[in-house]
């Protein structure tokens, strides 16, 4: 595995890889993180709590700071193992918060990913090796959709299924099951994946070897399973990154407007909308989980580029 | 005996810490079409693309005139480019960009060399189309160049070259791509402009177009010279056995049609693996003891020839 | 001219087949009925069977469908289901200046500034100039919209908002442009960056990477050899060439943020533009609303890649075939 090798030799991968890593065992280290360090349940609403720092304890809805002492403030960013970040505006910590959203996010991006790219392989191979009828619909319906603009796309979908769950035949997925995002968020990016995944096995089924193994009788599976999957391998695996970044956006970006994860559980999207309220009071609460976001993108999509610097060099970094 | 327009000494060229170019002398004179001859990878096209400043020159003296143009800024490349030595290149529907028409991609090089208005430009731009005889040559230089036939498109790219009145025009292949017809009149054309205009440098592997258009010539082999002189000379009589080989691998138009072709057994080394010795001395059929050492070129019978058959014996 | 006449009705017929789809898919989702929601909660059957017969909702699905079309488009009188009375039609067209004021200048300034990192990183590829410019270009492309949105928002109107930096950025919301030139202008400048950014940096990388494969093209050798400065030649002639893939991707963009895809700037900036209508409406469920935006959004789709065609004809001479003269 030479490509392999040539990865693990750039520095920029190996920083994003390591990176991610990190990011990666945290967010799954999260109830861990919970019950040792934030001792606190991230999930329960904790309005009336208090927590105690070198034997002083404080309120963790402190009163607002305006004259009358109206309305009541979550405590900011603390340096104790307790409320690192603060709270939120029901009194959860939000770092623990943020290690669960990390969960949700991540799990669903990694998996609508999964099911996006397997998607895109199964119709994109169709499309490109069939070419003829099975190719021209298949290629109109992925241009029709893609030409609809993503997150409104999948808002539709979204409203549509978690404000009133989804139900085929006998099967009934509740609104807060993480199936809906993930199903919704591969649906929408099926046609980028697709696309260039149909580019290429168009022009693998009109290479010599294609021919020659069609010639010898080899039956369409055979061939598909033998020589156009395996040629397509490094395609698949330099999307892979890019996909997952654009699902993890996507996720972010659906659990803003509340049609992704639902509550009580909490992704880095929802987080970030339970911080607007706060925003010019408790900006943390806002900002860590989209630097979480950031910082997981840019990751993907700098191993992006490296993989396909590695396996496509004459690309030269074209998009 | 005409005074040079070009004269380079000693040429060498690296490229990724690789002698591509080894100690390249040779002159251009004016009115005399100078002809390089080898196999694809001989060094014919970096030697161009070292005299237009487009590769670094690693050591060697290059003259145009009397000026020495190794060793200039970019800027000072960028300045001679066009103006004092013009490129023809292989395919001339490549060569033009294909979103802008003909006359407008030669009025750019006009107007980057030279003080002149649009119309200004454009005149001298039709005129030059006439003088490579494209008919109707104010609408050709409103076409597009996927619009023009082959022939036509390397005469606009000629136009293009003389634009500027350049001493040197340096042509890379500049019929391998048009259709036979066309060469000829193409061959006859770059004649035509080596007598009138500027001195011509022309790049081929073919040794018929040598023979109809070049009144000097040089054969390059794995970057380095082998044989230099006046076609007369070396198309009667090749001494070195590459170019030998090189005329026995072409057909004779009007002799007696070869129940096989001569072929040059072998590859032409790479940079990477180029002999010691004699860099033909693999391939060369009268290959001895002495190849082991790259012999110097040697004027012998009229020719300047490298090779070790004929050391001593002039 | 008949290709054009063509164009024309296959946009139409793709808006039809859009409309249809709409509509099978509303009376398809459960719960959409929209006849309770009209009534309200706890009315009698009796209301119900009237509100239902009032609005036509017991005759069958393609008459339905007919009556809204002619409502939406001869009428123009479609009201909406969820606020009593209220037209559907002026509400898409107040909200159009909006999303088509922020749209239009996050584009000049995505292309301007991804055509500036672009030439620049091709111009010197593999430098320090190049390295940094190309990060940056990662890094805007790997931000939520919505959160630098609420970043900018947290910057300027509140942490720094009366320093002298930010003191200009008024109130969030929209300034119509008719109201007050500068006040529009203002309102919008901070949506336009944040709105800009992740393109920006994906046209940065687009743009670099084409001009790098054209670099190596014939016609970039031939501009060399010409004397060209490198960057007449980057401009006059490698960026010629790439602005043919550059127009397609940014027509689809562009139709895609007019038509609603800016809606999370929008929601962010509390701009009322057409992306927070189709939000509301999809939320809502207020099938009228859904209706006149997605045909807007579809309608403007149609448009940019009629447009982005013509654009193609006019940048590349090679695809209008039997024109003699350029």
């Amino acid at each position: 595995m030479s490509a392999w090798r040539a990865l693990v030799r750039r520095l920029d991968a190996r920083i994003a890889a390591s990176v991610l890593a990190v990011m990666v065992v945290a967010c799954l280290a999260a109830p861990l993180y919970a019950a040792c360090v934030a001792r606190t349940d991230p999930f329960m609403s904790n309005i009336g709590g208090s927590f105690s720092e070198h034997g002083v304890t404080r309120d963790i809805m402190q009163p607002d700071d305006n004259p009358l002492h109206l309305g009541l403030t979550p405590i900011g960013p603390q340096w104790h193992a307790q409320y690192l970040l603060g709270a939120d505006g029901q009194g959860r910590d939000v770092a623990t918060r943020v290690l669960y959203g990390g969960r949700s996010s991540l799990l669903i991006a990694a998996a609508s990913a999964a099911l996006c790219m397997l998607g895109a392989s199964i119709l994109g191979i169709c499309a490109g090796y069939f070419g003829g009828w099975t190719d021209t619909l298949i290629s109109r319906l992925l241009d029709i959709f893609w030409a609809v603009p993503v997150y409104l796309f999948a808002i539709s979908i979204s409203i549509v299924t978690i404000s009133h769950a989804l139900r085929i035949g006998p099967f009934s997925i509740a609104a807060d099951n993480l199936l809906l995002p993930i199903g919704i968020i591969a649906t929408v990016y099926l046609p980028y994946a697709a696309r260039p995944i149909r580019a290429r096995a168009r022009s693998i089924a009109r290479t010599d070897y294609v021919l020659a193994a069609r010639g010898y009788g080899a039956s369409h599976s055979r061939v598909i399973l033998r020589e156009v999957l395996p040629n397509l391998w490094d395609l698949i695996v330099t999307l892979a990154p890019l996909v997952i970044a654009l699902t993890l956006l996507a996720e972010s970006a659906l659990s803003f407007l509340s049609l992704g994860v639902q509550a009580p559980a909490a992704s880095w999207g929802t987080i970030i909308l339970d911080g607007e309220g706060l925003l010019y009071r408790r900006p943390a609460i806002a900002i860590a989980p989209g630097i979480a976001i950031v910082t997981v993108v840019l990751c993907l999509n700098v191993l992006g580029d490296a993989l396909r610097a590695v396996l496509d060099p004459k690309a030269g970094g074209r998009v | 005996m005409a005074e040079p327009i070009l004269q380079v000494r000693d040429l060498c060229v690296r490229l990724s810490g690789r002698l591509i170019l080894d100690h390249v002398s040779f002159d251009v004179l004016r009115g005399r079409t100078l002809g390089v001859v080898g196999e694809s990878g001989s060094g014919k096209s970096v030697t161009a693309s070292a005299l237009m400043g487009l590769v670094p020159i690693a050591s060697g003296s290059v003259k145009f005139g009397s000026r020495e143009v190794a060793g200039l800024s970019e800027r000072a490349w960028r300045a001679l480019r066009g103006r004092q030595i013009a490129m023809v290149f292989q395919d001339p529907m490549s060569a033009f960009l294909p979103v802008r028409s003909v006359g407008a991609q030669i009025d750019e090089q006009i107007r980057a060399h030279e003080r002149l208005s649009r119309t200004d430009a454009r005149a001298r731009t039709v005129q030059l189309l006439q003088r490579m005889e494209v008919p109707d040559a104010a609408q050709m230089a409103r076409r597009y160049p996927h619009q023009l036939s082959g022939g036509l498109r390397q005469r606009a790219m000629i136009a293009m070259a003389l634009s500027c009145r350049p001493d040197l025009l340096i042509a890379d292949e500049p019929t391998t791509a048009l259709d036979v017809t066309v060469q000829a009149q193409i061959l006859a054309l770059l004649r035509e402009v080596s007598q009138r205009d500027a001195g011509v440098m022309l790049i081929t592997h073919d040794m018929g177009v040598v023979a109809q258009s070049c009144a000097d010539v040089v054969v390059m082999y794995a970057g380095v010279i082998v044989e230099r002189g006046s076609v007369e000379t070396i198309l009667q009589a090749p001494l070195h056995p590459y170019t030998q080989a090189l005329m026995a691998a072409t057909p004779e138009i009007d002799g007696p049609r070869p129940a096989r072709l001569a072929t040059i057994p072998g590859q032409p080394p790479s940079p990477a693996s180029r002999p010691q010795g004699c860099v033909f001395q693999p391939r060369c059929g009268y290959a001895h003891e002495a190849c082991g050492r790259r012999p110097p070129l040697r004027s012998h019978a009229g020719r300047d020839v490298a090779c070790v058959l004929y050391e001593g014996a002039a | 001219m008949r290709s054009v006449a063509l164009r024309l009705g296959q946009g139409a017929c793709v808006l039809v087949g859009i409309s249809m789809l709409v509509f099978a898919v509303f009376f398809a989702t459960p719960g959409a009925d929209p006849t309770a929601r009209i009534a309200g909660r706890g009315a009698s059957p009796q209301i119900l069977a009237r509100i239902r017969h009032d609005y036509g909702f017991d005759r069958a699905l393609p008459v339905q469908y007919i009556r809204m079309m002619d409502k939406l488009f001869v009428a123009r009188d479609l009201t909406s289901f969820v606020d009593h009375g209220e037209r559907v039609v002026p509400e898409v067209f107040a909200a159009a200046p909006v999303t088509l004021s922020l749209v239009g200048g996050a584009a000049i300034i995505w292309v301007g500034l991804s055509v500036l990192i672009g030439v620049v990183c091709a111009l010197w590829p593999n430098g320090i100039v190049d390295r940094v410019l190309m990060g940056l270009s990662v890094l805007l492309l790997s931000i939520p919209v919505f959160w630098l949105g609420e970043v900018v928002n947290l910057v300027t109107q509140s942490r720094y908002h009366d320093t002298m930096l930010f003191s200009w950025v008024p109130p969030l919301g929209y300034v119509p442009f008719l109201q007050s030139p500068s006040g529009w202008f203002r309102s919008l400048l901070l949506p336009w960056l944040v709105l800009s950014s992740s393109f920006a940096g994906l046209y940065a990388r687009v743009l670099r990477a084409e001009l790098m494969a054209a670099s190596g093209e014939d016609y970039m050798r031939t501009a060399r050899a010409k004397g060209l400065s490198p960057l007449r030649i980057m401009l006059n002639h490698g960026l010629r060439m790439s602005w043919l893939g550059f127009v397609s991707l940014f027509g689809l963009d562009v139709a895609q943020l007019i038509g609603g895809g800016a809606l999370l700037t929008e929601v962010v900036f509390a701009l009322p533009g057409v992306g927070h209508l189709t939000y509301r409406a999809l939320t809502d469920l207020d099938l009228p609303l859904i209706m006149a935006t997605v045909l807007y959004s579809a309608a403007f789709v149609v448009i940019a890649n009629a447009l982005v065609d013509l654009v193609y004809l006019a940048l590349d001479p090679r695809l209008r075939t039997g024109t003699r003269h350029g």
